[in-house]
């Protein structure tokens, strides 16, 4: 029985070795989800995440290792929260790259490494805001969901909650940016109110609030069947 | 209490935020209230739904890119190294601290070398005194030729990459430099007054190697420093 942590180091040795991702089963594949969904609830705090602290310092002196862990543990939640600005994987990748590249390249700016995950959330958000705001997005969030249906569905569950889950990410695409944000971060990433005012610097107040006014956004458009 | 004032406390009621009174009444509104009960529920299964959204993961393609571009001349931010070729603590002074500590270095290595020549110099007698001369005196010829060899191509090398330093470790960086050139000076001033004087000649010689070593160390900090420099525009 795999661990999550033996999980890990196995991926490693199974990148290193130069075998696909998809040689791991699907069983381990929900283990490291399980694993990434445990810490979400834990992440803005680094309070004795003594690893986390090795890591970010072992980063700023440019050590690969450190900076290749950073990067196993946050790459999916990462790469979900920018996906669902963009809802094209192609693009949300090329973001990912370019989120991780100011992250580890302006690492040696942030001053309280207790702040590391905010910090990095924000920037993430940051890049996706100003990907949004550029002129080839115009195109691109047109995109149906075509290509996002086969990724986000699961096999295994009815057609029913297929469609669910697929107006859900339609309602969520359709969202005004800044409700998007707070719902992301609180209802599928599982960030607390007060991380996310740390996040956005906002007050938990604003975050509670916006959090009410996206959640009554999307049951409007569920059910109104806005999105298609 | 009021459908709006419920409204506002809904999401935190889901999230187990409020107290046991506003629970309460919060309960008791939601039993009486099929409105507020119908937004609980919707509320509540668009939460679910969200935790259970499929998680996408990036492709291995992600990381090796981001790791060339990090590697990459363009990032000079960054200098990827591997855990092993780490160096020693003393390096990531600042500047104008390592070399300070190195004029220091520089002082103590001259008393050193001076008391130990003179403690050896006293100790032989005089046939093997003379012997010794001969051979010591021709070594030391031998050895401030190269020194000043290596000192002339290490001043040139540093003189082509000049203006590469910051101004003020450059500043800090000639002071240091005529310290040292001053201890030569007078070296070579009492060797070529006496020039038979293993003394003298023992501190010249030292003078020399400092010099050699600080000239070396500062071609190192140059070209770390111009990195530097080129990674400030790179940004």
């Amino acid at each position: 029985m795999f661990t999550p942590t033996a999980l890990e180091t196995s991926k490693c040795q199974i990148r290193r070795s130069g075998v696909q991702f998809g040689t791991i089963s699907l069983e381990e594949e929900k283990l490291v989800m399980v694993q990434q969904r445990e810490e979400r609830g834990k992440v803005t705090d680094l309070n004795g995440d003594s690893i986390l602290k090795d890591l970010i310092k072992r980063s700023r002196e440019g050590e690969v290792q450190a900076i290749e862990a950073i990067y196993a543990r946050y790459n999916r939640s990462l790469l979900n929260l920018v996906f669902r600005y963009t809802y094209n994987r192609e693009v949300a990748e090329d973001l990912l790259q370019d989120v991780f590249l100011k992250i580890f390249t302006k690492l040696h700016t942030l001053k309280n490494e207790e702040t590391f995950v905010s910090w990095m959330y924000r920037i993430a958000i940051n890049t996706c805001f100003s990907y949004l705001r550029g002129s080839k997005n115009q195109l691109q969030r047109t995109i149906p969901l075509d290509d996002v249906e086969g990724k986000i569905g699961d096999e295994a569950s009815e057609a029913g909650d297929r469609i669910m889950k697929k107006s859900l990410e339609n309602a969520i695409q359709s969202l005004p940016n800044k409700l998007r944000t707070i719902f992301l971060l609180h209802d599928v990433q599982g960030f607390k109110h007060e991380e996310i005012a740390g996040i956005l610097r906002c007050s938990v107040g604003t975050s509670k609030s916006q959090l009410f006014k996206a959640r009554m956004k999307i049951r409007d458009l569920l059910e109104n069947k806005q999105v298609s | 209490m009021k459908c709006s004032s419920v409204r506002k406390l809904i999401s935190d009621y889901i999230d187990n935020n409020l107290d046991s009174k506003k629970t309460f009444t919060v309960e008791r509104h939601l039993d009486t209230c099929p409105d507020c009960k119908h937004l609980l529920e919707d509320f509540q299964g668009i939460i679910k739904d969200a935790k259970d959204l499929k998680e996408i993961s990036p492709s291995e393609k992600t990381w090796l890119e981001l790791k060339a571009k990090l590697e990459s001349k363009d990032q000079r931010t960054l200098e990827l190294k591997p855990r092993r070729e780490k160096r020693f603590s003393f390096l990531i002074y600042p500047p104008k601290l390592k070399y300070a500590l190195s004029s220091a270095l520089l002082a103590a290595v001259i008393v050193v070398a001076v008391t130990v020549g003179l403690k050896n110099w006293r100790g032989k007698n005089v046939l093997e005194r003379e012997a010794l001369q001969k051979y010591t005196l021709a070594k030391l010829n031998e050895a401030e030729h190269h020194y000043q060899l290596a000192i002339k191509a290490l001043g040139e090398a540093l003189y082509a990459q000049e203006g590469n330093i910051d101004p003020q470790i450059a500043k800090v960086f000639r002071a240091n430099l005529e310290i040292i050139d001053s201890s030569i000076l007078t070296c070579r001033q009492i060797v070529l007054q006496e020039p038979d004087n293993f003394e003298a000649r023992n501190y010249l010689l030292t003078a020399y190697r400092g010099k050699v070593d600080f000239l070396n160390g500062m071609i190192e900090m140059q070209k770390s420093s111009s990195q530097k420099k080129e990674l400030k525009t790179s940004i």
